[in-house]
């Protein structure tokens, strides 16, 4: 029984991290009906924007909330700057051309982030240790269930930052403008909506959420490689996918559900099928409800 | 009466359809004119390329004088000038006061205005808090204007605002058009319904096949032979 609970505990943690990443899919999705597929690049830039930075607040690094907090908001500020870049300059000239051409420019930027990140004087190809910015502590332990610091530190943190957006874009002009401009950009211009403002903005968000989903991958499991976006990325695309892609509320189930289903399957049948549990339920979503759980049947076609 | 927009020689296509070609009109401040033409005439592409929301070949825009060169639609919805778009253009997932605020997207000092707007169209405020998107066709309507005034318009364009509505709303659409324009907004007005647009007009542009065939005061156009076989009734 603890051990049932400490994979729900697990799966809950790994699952919000899938949401943050998720959510900035759909976001895109939603707007523009473009998948970035470079989302999960930019996770892993944020990732390794913590790696560079850490160390200059002090080495050897003293593990703190402070630093923790720290390394967050300067991985944000990097992320929603390369989020900006790629929105400006791969996607905008392409904003009036075949949906193919922009998924494949995507597909581009991906790679071109992932080979320039491995490049020596960047990042290099050989994984690196990510600094312990918090240390690791078992603060709730009963009958064999046991919770760490870092579990709560994602938990909290996923679950504010998801409170934080959904009051963007309920409450706030700017989040009102997104919902329009996802309706339909050409109404919402006709209201005096800057449309390219608002999908700038759209892409910072996104960015934002990414990089705190590398800090706490990269603090739960700290390994940093330039590649650790694609399959991060692809299993919350999948993610999306389950959800409901262009729904935020579809990407945080889509995103719980991931991480749960990832987690009983290596707790209960074997860590090799780690991975394929996300296929698996991909083409299983793709075969029963194409739409998702939370989706409308506004189904791409690529 | 000033000017407050000028079409010059406006040529717009879609691929090998030139929805318009060459069309030259004017509206004054003050006015409300009408632009009646059949389907397919290229009335809608006209308020469109106005809007700077298609692209046009040819010709240009003048609006208070100014050529539009460059300048995005939501820049000119910021200038003064508004569109109600054929069809209505609601944002059905969003609330009905989430459209109003967004209509005075670009302003500030609008929030005073919603008692105005609630006095035009007293069934949004009974609807503020619904998803747009299940109102019905009149007060999609009425949603319609009331968000486009939020947006302060010296210049209304009216994309046929009488589209499948019951002729008792209808009626009050046009009661409404004179009301607004009676607040100092000028109105460019599409119709099918020509009886009516004619009735609250003071001049009126007759659109065909993408070119204007008459144009000229209500009173010169309704002793047109021609208009009034075509769209009159005889
Ligand atoms: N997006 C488009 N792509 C291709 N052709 C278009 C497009 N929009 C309009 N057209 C064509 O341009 C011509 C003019 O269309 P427009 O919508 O301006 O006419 P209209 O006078 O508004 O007609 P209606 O009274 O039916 O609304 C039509 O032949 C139409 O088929
Ligand atoms: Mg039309």
């Amino acid at each position: 029984m603890a051990e049932f609970f400490q994979h729900l505990i697990n799966g809950i943690s790994l699952g919000s991290i899938y949401a943050l990443i998720a959510i900035g899919y759909s976001m895109v999705y939603g707007i523009l009906q473009l998948i970035n597929f470079a989302h999960g690049e930019v996770v892993m830039l944020g990732a390794v924007t913590g790696f560079f930075v850490a160390p200059l607040f002090g080495r050897p690094v003293h593990p703190s909330l402070g630093l923790f907090l720290s390394v967050l908001l300067i991985s944000m500020v990097v992320c929603s700057i390369v989020g900006l870049l790629i929105e400006r300059i791969a996607y905008r000239p392409l904003r009036k051309s075949p949906r193919i051409n922009c998924l494949i420019t995507a597909i581009g930027v991906s790679l071109f982030i992932q080979y320039f990140t491995q490049l020596d004087f960047i990042f290099g190809a050989i994984p690196q240790s990510y600094p312990e910015l918090i240390e690791r502590q078992i603060v709730f332990s009963i009958g064999g269930l046991e919770i760490s610091n870092l579990q709560i530190l994602v938990l909290g943190l996923s679950f504010s930052l998801m409170g934080i957006l959904e009051f963007i874009v309920f409450r706030t002009k700017m989040g009102k403008a997104m919902r329009a401009v996802s309706e339909s950009p050409e109404i919402a211009s006709l209201l005096g909506i800057p449309v390219n403002r608002v999908i700038a903005f759209t892409f910072v968000l996104g960015s934002c959420l990414a990089a705190a989903a590398g800090t706490l991958v990269a603090t739960m499991y700290p390994k940093v490689d330039a590649l650790m976006g694609a399959l991060l990325g692809l299993k919350a695309f999948v993610a999306a996918v389950l959800g409901g892609i262009g729904s935020i509320s579809g990407a945080v189930l889509g995103g719980l559900l991931m991480g749960l289903a990832e987690e009983y399957t290596v707790g209960y049948l074997s860590s090799s099928f780690r991975d394929a549990i996300a296929f698996t339920i991909l083409i299983l979503i793709l075969l029963v409800r194409p739409s998702g759980l939370l989706g409308t049947s506004r189904i791409e076609k690529v | 009466m000033s000017e407050l927009l000028r079409v010059e020689n406006l040529e717009v296509s879609y691929g090998a359809v030139q929805a318009l070609k060459g069309v030259s009109l004017e509206v004054k401040s003050g006015e409300i004119v009408s632009l009646l033409g059949a389907n397919g005439a290229g009335k809608s592409s006209l308020l469109r390329a106005i809007m700077q929301s298609v692209s046009y070949s040819k010709g240009s825009v003048y609006f208070l004088g100014e050529k539009l060169q460059k300048i995005r639609t939501d820049q000119l919805v910021e200038r003064g000038l508004a569109l109600v778009p054929e069809g209505r253009g609601i944002l059905a997932t969003l609330t009905v006061l989430e459209n109003l605020e967004l209509g005075a997207y670009h302003r500030t000092d609008w929030q005073n205005e919603l008692q105005g707007i609630y006095a035009l169209f007293p069934i949004l405020k009974e609807r503020l808090n619904q998803n747009a998107g299940t109102l019905s066709g009149g007060e999609q309507q009425m949603l319609a204007i009331g968000r486009a005034l939020l947006s302060k318009p010296k210049l209304l364009l009216l994309d046929e605002p009488s589209l499948g509505l019951a002729p008792k709303i209808i009626q009050n659409i046009f009661r409404l058009i004179k009301e607004i324009r009676s607040r100092g907004i000028s109105i460019l007005l599409i119709e099918q319904n020509a009886h009516m647009a004619l009735r609250v007009s003071d001049r009126a542009y007759l659109l065909e096949t993408g070119k204007i065939k008459l144009s000229g005061s209500v009173q010169d156009l309704l002793s047109n032979d021609e208009l009034k076989r075509a769209y009159l009734g005889g």
